[in-house]
């Protein structure tokens, strides 16, 4: 649906040069919610801005729905933007109209006629769940009713594509959830494109199908958010991911770890990480029954994406009566399993 | 003693009477005037800075010199430097309808300030998002700019409406009448204090109910809080 090729923005501020964006390139799939996540300057912003223009790219090409925006005229530039829905994350609703009427306001600009404006506004708002703040001013709503009167204000002449411009960076965590819930439902029932930018994980993994990891102006990764999760290759992405999922052992854990390892038995300590199905076999109990060593759960976190399960278990093995650590872990590694030995820091071996 | 009191009364009365309608006639035509002008060259400075939807530096540039070089101008300067002007363009130069013309000439570069001022007040998100749904220039400016700035707009129209009633009283200058004028000539030249009060008087309750209305309007149009 969006094909961006070798995206360039050059900025020229105070006779310096910044480079907004070095060169992007990526593709977002028709229906699905694509998450582009970086830190504050890393480029979001003005990398969304250039999907719909508001930013003109330096160099590079922009295709939605096929069409080469960089080379339309204004006129049809205008025509294309109105098919491209947008939300902020200051909402930008215009403060002299009620809700009703800024969510005609994309309908006057299209040219629509009175009646099918008005028709088509009580849909839009009963969708977003606001029918009866129809005839309140933005002044008298809260944060989130804002972005809800926004969604249906960016969805009012049926885009094909949906921009969101750190749309719940401004709301609280409760608020947040419901409106990411609510750009689901959308996705889902209008089977609507979403690309939003965001510095916060937890909305990538909380809705995005697929994911780009922006580091001043360059993508760095970007793939499905599963493989990301489970799979980080960047510094960057693991940093992003440690802050919802922490994957890192704690220091108690490591101290405790390095102080039985010291006691120089034949024990190894080993993280086990899983995706998926696994998650859901009795590994632990068939450990000590097939190879009679004894496990001890040091530390460990289960998540999920979806309806896909992943997480590590970090592990002490001690050969207990006969056992054969080495064994076990050959078994776990059979099964599938990422299985990793770490020293007495933590560290991998 | 009770007939020449009331024969007094009524002359300051009627006396007053006319000088407000003159007043009233020169401020509100050089007023009105003045938007017709003085609003689209507001809404020309806003646009054609740099980054707006219309940027265009060489226009913006001149027309903030020849702005600022009216504005540079004392009223008194302007009446008599327009007077060509003015018998050019309504037949004579002397009277209240004449009057109108230098005051409404040295509003405009006043107007276009408060305008460009009110309209610079209105978010750069607000102008983004409407650009984002494919707003063109005109709507923008008709459906976003305008409106959004509108509680600001009359707080500058009273402003403006206030400022020419104080220019309006150098229009006695070229023959203008009103109130000003009044107290000049009957209060100060005439040496009648009761006159001077009286229109001293009259011009602050004038100013204050002014101001009342139009904060009064303002609020009312203003939905942001």
């Amino acid at each position: 649906m969006i094909t961006i090729s070798n995206l360039k923005k050059v900025y020229a501020a105070r006779g310096m040069e910044v480079h907004a964006l070095e060169d992007v390139s990526l593709h977002v799939s028709p229906g699905e919610i694509f998450g582009i996540i970086g830190l504050s300057g890393a480029g979001k912003s003005t990398l969304v801005r250039c999907i719909n223009l508001l930013e003109k790219p330096t160099a590079g090409t922009v295709l939605v729905d096929g069409e080469d925006l960089t080379h339309l005229s204004q006129k049809e530039l205008r025509r294309a933007r109105q098919k491209i829905g947008m939300i902020f994350q200051q909402f930008n609703l215009l403060w002299s109209r009620t809700v009703a009427e800024n969510v005609a306001f994309p309908l006057e600009i299209a040219n629509v006629p009175k009646d099918t404006r008005e028709k088509k506004v009580s849909e839009l708002l009963s969708l977003v769940g606001l029918e009866d703040k129809a005839n309140n001013y933005p002044g008298q709503l809260s944060g989130g009713q804002k972005q809800r009167v926004g969604i249906a204000r960016a969805l009012a002449n049926d885009p094909k594509v949906l921009l969101c411009d750190e749309a719940t960076s401004a709301l609280d965590p409760e608020t947040t959830k419901s409106i990411l819930t609510l750009l689901k439902d959308i996705n889902k029932k209008l089977n609507l494109t979403i690309v939003l930018i965001t510095h916060e994980m937890h909305v990538i993994k909380e809705i995005c199908d697929s994911v780009g990891v922006l580091d001043r102006g360059i993508i760095v990764e970007q793939g499905s958010v599963l493989d990301l999760f489970t799979n980080p290759k960047t510094a960057m992405a693991r940093n992003f991911i440690n802050s919802i999922v922490n994957t890192e052992i704690p220091p108690v854990i490591k101290e405790r770890q390095s102080q039985l390892l010291h006691q120089g038995d034949k024990g190894k300590v080993i993280r086990v990480s899983f995706i998926g199905e696994t998650a859901a076999e009795p590994l632990i109990s068939s450990l000590v029954q097939k190879f009679g060593v004894q496990a001890n759960i040091l530390y460990g976190n289960i998540d999920h994406i979806k309806d896909t399960i992943f997480g590590s278990l970090t592990l002490e093995l001690l050969p207990g009566s006969g056992g054969d650590v080495d064994d076990a872990i050959n078994y776990l590694k059979s099964c599938n399993l990422q299985v990793e030995v770490l020293d007495r820091n933590g560290n991998l071996v | 003693m009770e007939t020449l009191f009331s024969g007094e009364f009524l002359e300051i009365a009627s006396m007053l009477g006319e000088a407000l309608i003159e007043t009233f006639y020169m401020v509100f035509f050089s007023t009105a005037i003045a938007y017709l002008f003085g609003l689209p060259l507001g809404i020309i400075l806003v646009i054609t800075e740099k980054g707006h939807i219309a940027e265009n530096l060489p226009l913006n540039k001149v027309l903030a010199v020849v702005i600022n070089a009216t504005r540079s101008l004392p009223f008194i300067i302007l009446l008599v430097a327009l007077i060509p002007f003015t018998k050019l363009l309504v037949g004579k130069f002397i009277g209240t309808t004449a009057a109108i013309v230098p005051l409404t000439i040295g509003a405009i570069p006043f107007v276009a300030r408060m305008v460009e001022t009110s309209l610079k007040e209105v978010e750069w998100g607000l102008i983004e998002a409407s650009l984002s749904m494919g707003a063109s220039p005109w709507q923008l400016i008709r459906k976003v700019l305008v409106p959004e700035a509108l509680s600001s707009l009359v707080l500058g129209a009273t402003i403006t409406t206030i400022t020419l009633i104080g220019y309006s009283a150098m229009a006695g200058f070229v023959g203008g009448g009103g109130l000003g004028d009044l107290g000049v000539r009957y209060g100060f030249y005439r040496y009648r204090p009761d006159i001077m009060l009286t229109v001293v008087v009259t011009l602050i309750v004038l100013v204050q109910l002014l101001q009342m209305m139009g904060d009064h309007i303002a609020q009312k149009l203003n939905k942001k809080n």
